[in-house]
């Protein structure tokens, strides 16, 4: 990989080794200077000791982590231009906010008049100008966060390292924040490397998404392109929601497939690469892309079926339903979004499910992908 | 208010008994006695006359201000030692050596404070194990006494309190969110500045708290002065039982009891003050 200086971070077949297991597995990647850039996946899947390699917490056992195209594999977390914000904060509970900024400051040898001048710019572009002289047990949970943040940016880093900040904070100020936090990164401009199991905070704030697992990328694209185009199947089961189905592929044309699933029913569908016949693939198609009709009816789309109703999951704009496919017995999942009504549906009520191939999407099953 | 039931009473009952009979009585007591100057011509009277007496013979106050300044070394030299061996048990060791290397700090306790003392003395006389060893060694031609001066003094003062010390280091150590360590390093400290602006603070109730426990029990300390300590250091403890015991001077004895009991608690809320500490949250918890 060329040095590039549009790259704040490069990484080369990074790997860290533990006694019994590999926690991160050869990874190569670069990460655009100024970017919101998230590293999603499920516990365990290496994503925290990557991002404790980065800041320097753990070495790697192979490979190279270049900031700024610059080797900083024996760089002690103190020496690399990198700050972190930790899953708890870490905010150093005997100093008030004013002194919890200056001790980054403080180590860089700025004197007295300008570090107060920098605590005042810093807290004013988090929102939180005047409560300088506040201990942090008086401080709100978003306040902390903005506090912690606001501790490391005002060292300038070339990397802001976010471990799962937003975990311990309830629902409504986690909704809340994550917009807070993609403004914050736009207008500090700093490159953001933001770690989280959870795929709404990656889709909803990163430019860029790497979906790890075992120690690997599974892909690395934006948001939408996770969701609409993933590349493997634990990559379109982990981002968002969607019905997933085992099928065997009967023929082929072009770009269009003509599949069985296990149950029997056949159903076409999109693909991109040539499945050979008889090769087994897993079938994906989101709640949302699925249409709603009445029972019976006749419609324009390459898949349509009754369905029975099994169950109504009613929450507003976000209602769900799981319905069962009455010939094949298949269960779906639907979303029914505003077109369609819910104020007739009960459970056992028959309706019709309809979408179009391009609106589902198969890939070849691996064998060793359940989790 | 509901009123409490017999069981509260009864429960409180050995508390009060304890409290009342063995504390307050005898201090009471002490304090009367303290009072009573004896004059079989005159008769007895009562005055400040014993307390006149501590502070007009100097072998008497000197002595007091040389076991406080004695103290407040020993106690200083057992958190400098302690410190790191609580960081390491708290933060570093983990699992069952853990609990191993507490034990192992337990494990003199198990022997009387005598033989322990005893053991020291085997070390660091003239013809104990370190002389003889530096002898065979050929560092030095004859035996050295490395006992009867303040540093061995020292040394045993300072091994007896350590556990009391290490205890309350550890509980408190043991609450540092490493991630608090971690973010002091990430934010450019190197290990002073963490040591100095994070662990230190964040350890200071215990480090109180440890350090009123062995100060107190160094300054009541009577064995290790007396068995380590040279023929000119006089433990303050050491007046007191001369005056009860050799001088059968109960009234002077009692007096030098209530100076000790004064000073030590001016002592101990003083550093309560300079720590920014409420008795209430070192000891009490």
């Amino acid at each position: 990989m060329a040095a590039n200086a549009n790259f704040d971070l490069e990484c080369e077949q990074l790997s860290k080794h533990f006694a019994d297991f590999t926690a991160v597995d050869q990874l190569n990647f670069s990460v655009e200077a100024g970017s919101f850039f998230s590293i999603l996946g499920p516990s365990g899947c290496g994503k925290t000791t990557l991002l404790r390699m980065l800041a320097g917490f753990e070495s790697p056992s192979e490979g190279e982590i270049r900031i700024h195209q610059k080797r900083v594999n024996e760089l002690a977390p103190n020496k690399r231009p990198v700050n972190m914000v930790f899953q708890h904060l870490a905010l150093f509970p005997n100093m008030n906010v004013a002194e919890n900024i200056a001790y980054g400051l403080k180590r860089r040898g700025i004197k007295g008049s300008e570090r107060a001048s920098k605590i005042k710019d810093v807290l004013e572009r988090v929102g939180l100008d005047g409560s300088q002289t506040k201990q942090i047990a008086q401080l709100s949970g978003g306040q902390k966060q903005r506090i912690a943040i606001a501790r490391s940016l005002v060292l300038e880093p070339r990397l802001l390292l976010l471990d799962e900040p937003l975990g311990a904070l309830d629902l409504k100020l986690r909704e809340k924040m994550k917009v807070e936090l993609k403004h914050l990164q736009r207008e500090f401009g700093t490159t953001f490397i933001y770690i989280t199991h959870d795929q709404s905070e990656a889709l909803v704030m990163s430019d860029k998404v790497a979906v790890m697992n075992n120690g690997r990328f599974e892909q690395l694209a934006s948001p939408q392109q996770l969701y609409y185009q993933p590349s493997s199947a634990f990559v379109a089961k982990f981002v968002g929601q969607t019905n997933a189905l085992s099928a065997v592929v009967c023929e082929q044309r072009q770009d269009v497939a003509l599949v069985k699933t296990a149950h029997g029913r056949h159903l076409i569908v999109a693909t991109s690469i040539n499945q050979s016949a008889k090769s087994t693939v897993d079938v994906f198609v989101r709640p949302e892309a699925i249409g709603i009709a009445e029972a019976g009816q006749e419609l324009k789309a390459d898949n349509q079926f009754d369905v029975k109703v099994e169950e109504c999951l009613f929450d507003g704009a976000s209602s769900t339903l799981v319905v069962r496919d009455i010939h094949h017995n298949d269960l779906y999942r639907v979303a029914p979004g505003a077109s369609f009504s819910l104020h007739n549906v009960v459970v056992g009520s028959t309706l019709r499910i309809f979408w179009d191939a391009k609106q589902a999407m198969c890939i070849h099953s691996e064998v060793s992908s359940e989790s | 208010m509901k009123a409490k039931g017999l069981g509260f009473y009864l429960l409180l009952l050995p508390f009060v008994l304890w409290f009342v009979l063995l504390i307050v009585l005898p201090h009471l007591q002490m304090f009367e006695l303290s009072l009573i100057k004896r004059d079989y011509a005159a008769g007895d009277s009562i005055g400040m006359y014993q307390y006149q007496q501590f502070f007009e013979e100097p072998l008497y106050w000197r002595t007091l201000v040389r076991t406080v300044w004695m103290s407040l070394l020993a106690t200083f030299i057992t958190l400098l030692v302690s410190f790191p061996v609580a960081f390491f048990i708290a933060k570093v060791a983990k699992g069952k050596s853990k609990r191993l290397l507490l034990l192992s700090c337990l494990l003199p306790f198990w022997v009387s404070e005598l033989v322990r003392t005893y053991g020291w003395m085997i070390l660091l006389r003239e013809s104990g194990v370190i002389s003889q060893g530096l002898l065979a060694l050929g560092l030095t031609d004859q035996p050295i006494e490395f006992l009867y001066n303040d540093v061995s003094m020292l040394i045993g003062l300072v091994y007896t309190s350590m556990l009391f010390m290490v205890v309350p280091l550890v509980s408190t150590l043991e609450g540092l969110d490493q991630s608090l360590i971690e973010a002091g390093y990430d934010l450019g400290g190197n290990g002073w500045n963490v040591t100095h602006s994070i662990i230190v603070p964040y350890a200071m109730p215990g480090i109180v708290s440890g350090c009123i426990m062995v100060f107190m029990l160094c300054l009541g300390n009577y064995l290790t002065p007396r068995l380590l300590g040279g023929k000119d250091s006089l433990w303050f403890t050491e007046q007191i039982f001369t005056q009860f015991i050799t001088r059968f001077n109960w009234e002077l004895g009692a007096a030098f009891g209530g100076v000790l009991l004064v000073v030590s608690s001016l002592v101990v809320s003083l550093g309560l003050k300079l720590s920014g500490q409420s008795f209430s949250r070192t000891l009490g918890r």
